[in-house]
């Protein structure tokens, strides 16, 4: 798991524009933020590191897409 | 020049008109607004065009320099990111520097040790560059107080209260995916589109200037393991489509991550992120240390894995946590730096060598290994191919480059140590506004963009939306990352692999990118980013085949030593009707190293089986 979880966002969207592969996204209609493609999160932290109410939870571990012959 | 009539082929044009007039109505609006994925047929608007005399990709360093540069000139600035302005371009080493101050240090120490360190391509004249305009750099930050943030807010907190204050006019959450240019071949803007579909769809974006500067960064392949960002070796494909001459492929990056979880970038460089201040790397760089070089890897080649310590990026282990180790004769030597010069400012945060303090040995997460990074070449030495110092790409006109993005063969063949990439690109990009604000001025007329080409430009921008049965940009990256990673084709090169690795790389490139299919615009942005990705393995195994020698990071099995006579060159790469074309660009005779010393005090770096390839082949040297 990588990005894990945003608990308690306050939609300020600063993950949103900290995310350097587009991972998180703003619902327009609760107008906070949510993991959209969680599996292109590099770990990178910049989300949890800009985040003013620190709502977002990483780990270190990420599973990788298996191996298919085509996809 | 708002009132120009290009400027107004989309205004005014909002989504429910282009619902209204029904799909293929669209072409008159000059743009294709269909996009088709399958069962799903919705539209994509386009952004009304926008203009400014000069067009900046990329908000890093580079970036920031060159847009506050040409602003000052008087040009209007038109800056596009893929990411967010000021969050974009800041990695954790955004804090790093090794400003020369000609009052402690010595100049010809700086460039005798960065050749030997770097196997003599280097780029002296570009190092020269770098002393002459770093201290400057390093006044500037303070002055901006980039000096009281952490890496990141340099960006957040400092280059982006610049830029708006000097009047820059920003796009962002923008992917570019081709340059326009004129009947004359002169670069005139770029296209791309907004993959934020989450409030409304995906938006074509048009965007016309007279002059160019790609400050994209360098990329990887997405590899886990190491914070890259979103670089994705963009602003290649952009310039090696235009016809510009790439170069530095066959050099690598070598950053290691963890066994365990080696897709924790961050846990690697947590220590780097949360530094704040003016990080310093004290004295010049190595002779040998402090390098990304191959020893890692050739440890690994000849030894195997060592489980039970791993090794940091040159080779040495870091230390474990708790761990004291006696003083480097470097960091002895740099203590007499201390005090000196800008050194003797309060607040800096000094680092006179070795393993960063923090770095520890394997942050609980197993041992070191490498490919971290794979995909990236040197900092500074892969990328737009510039001859003559002024940052414009050779091959083509009205296009420049900066930073990571510009092949400036500043670091030769490997990375010397920190403090050269985020200084690099700020005065390379300096240099490039500098170059192309006089471009521009001395322009006799405005380059005319061409409806056609951007309608072209437009089709092929949305084709993976419109294929209703493909491959996805997640396989075909999967794909590519399995094919080029293993030590044995990026590191360790022999021909018949390299040769392998490329037909599976053109199968990918040719078969599967046309039928790449993309369901929204994430994965639009996913598949040209793919695309770009493909385009850079193939360069790589390109000049990889084409170096006939080792030097550096590139290493031949078949050719394990250095061959001064042949290969003190850089090679290049541009597009031609074969595919690629590739060439040599000879380097002063008075860069090669000394005729006065020995091979191997030249190049004290040994590779395996060199010694006995030297003595089986008594030509080679001669």
């Amino acid at each position: 798991m990588p990005i894990e979880k945003i608990h308690g966002c306050i939609g300020c969207e600063n993950c949103v524009k900290a995310c350097p592969t587009d991972v998180i996204r703003m619902d327009p209609e609760s107008e906070q933020a949510y993991i959209a493609y969680q599996q292109d999160c590099q770990i990178c932290h910049l989300c949890r590191l800009s985040c003013p109410v620190d709502a977002i939870t990483l780990t270190p571990d990420k599973a990788m897409l298996p191996t298919t012959s085509w996809g | 020049m708002s009132n120009d009539k290009d400027d107004k082929i989309q205004e005014g044009v909002t989504r429910r008109d282009v619902l209204k007039a029904g799909a293929y109505t669209a072409a008159a609006l000059a743009v294709p607004l269909v996009v088709n994925t399958g069962s799903r047929v919705e539209a994509a608007l386009s952004e009304p065009v926008r203009r400014a005399d000069l067009l900046i990709i990329g908000s890093g360093f580079a970036g920031t320099f060159a847009a506050l540069e040409a602003r000052k000139q008087g040009l209007s600035v038109l800056m596009v990111d893929k990411g967010v302005v000021g969050w974009s371009g800041m990695s954790p080493w955004a804090s790093d520097s090794r400003p020369f101050d000609p009052t402690i240090y010595d100049r010809n120490e700086w460039q005798e040790n960065m050749a030997m360190n770097t196997e003599y391509v280097n780029d002296r004249k570009w190092l020269d560059i770098f002393m002459d305009e770093s201290l400057d750099i390093f006044h500037t930050l303070h002055e901006m107080g980039a000096h009281n943030t952490r890496p990141f807010e340099r960006g957040t907190v400092v280059f982006r209260r610049e830029l708006e204050n000097a009047g820059v006019s920003i796009v962002e959450r923008t992917m570019i995916t081709s340059l326009l240019d004129d009947e004359n071949g002169k670069i005139c803007g770029a296209v791309g589109f907004t993959y934020d579909d989450s409030a409304e769809p995906s938006k074509a974006v048009v965007l016309r200037a007279d002059a160019v500067i790609q400050c994209t960064g360098a990329g990887s392949y997405k590899s886990p393991g190491f914070p890259i960002w979103g670089q994705t070796f963009d602003g290649d494909a952009l310039a090696f489509e235009a016809g510009a001459k790439i170069v530095g492929k066959e050099f690598n990056d070598t950053h290691p991550t963890f066994a365990n979880a080696p897709a924790a970038a961050y846990e690697g460089w947590r220590w780097a992120q949360s530094v704040k201040g003016a990080y310093v790397m004290v004295g010049p760089p190595g002779k040998l240390e402090g390098g990304l070089t191959l020893n890692n890897a050739l440890g690994v080649f000849q030894n195997g894995v060592n489980r039970q310590i791993g090794g940091g990026p040159g080779g040495e282990a870091p230390p474990k946590a708790g761990e004291v180790r006696p003083e480097s004769p470097e960091i002895k030597a740099n203590r007499k730096y201390l005090g000196k010069g800008y050194l003797s400012q309060p607040d800096l945060i000094l680092d006179l060598g070795g393993p960063p303090e923090g770095a520890t040995e394997d942050a609980g997460l197993g041992h070191r290994v490498g490919g971290a990074t794979a995909g990236m070449g040197v900092h500074k030495s892969e990328g737009v191919f510039c001859s003559d110092y002024s940052c414009a790409a050779d091959g083509v006109e009205g296009l420049y480059a900066a930073g990571d993005a510009l092949g400036s063969m500043l670091c030769g063949s490997l990375y010397p140590g920190r403090g050269f990439s985020s200084y690099g690109s700020a005065i390379q990009g300096r240099i490039a506004a500098r170059h192309a604000v006089e471009y521009v001025k001395n322009l006799a007329s405005r380059p005319k963009i061409n409806k056609q080409q951007i309608e072209e430009k437009l089709t092929q921008m949305w084709a993976p939306r419109n294929v209703e049965q493909g491959y996805s940009p997640e396989w075909i990256t999967a794909t590519l990352q399995n094919t080029m990673t293993p030590l044995h084709i990026l590191y360790i090169k022999d021909p018949r692999r390299l040769d392998g690795a490329l037909a599976s790389i053109e199968f990918l490139r040719n078969h599967c990118v046309p039928k790449m299919i993309a369901r929204d615009g994430h994965e639009l942005r996913m598949a040209h980013e793919a695309k770009n990705m493909l385009l850079n393995a193939e360069m790589k195994l390109r000049s990889g085949l084409f170096r006939k020698e080792s030097r550096g990071t590139h290493v031949r099995e078949d050719y394990p030593a250095r061959n001064d006579k042949e290969w003190h060159c850089w090679v290049t790469i541009q597009k031609d009707k074969e595919g690629m074309r590739l060439g040599k660009h000879m380097l002063p005779e008075e860069w090669k190293p000394s005729k006065n010393k020995s091979y191997r005090e030249n190049y004290p770096r040994e590779f395996p089986g060199e010694d006995a390839f030297l003595a089986n082949n008594p030509d080679w040297l001669s």
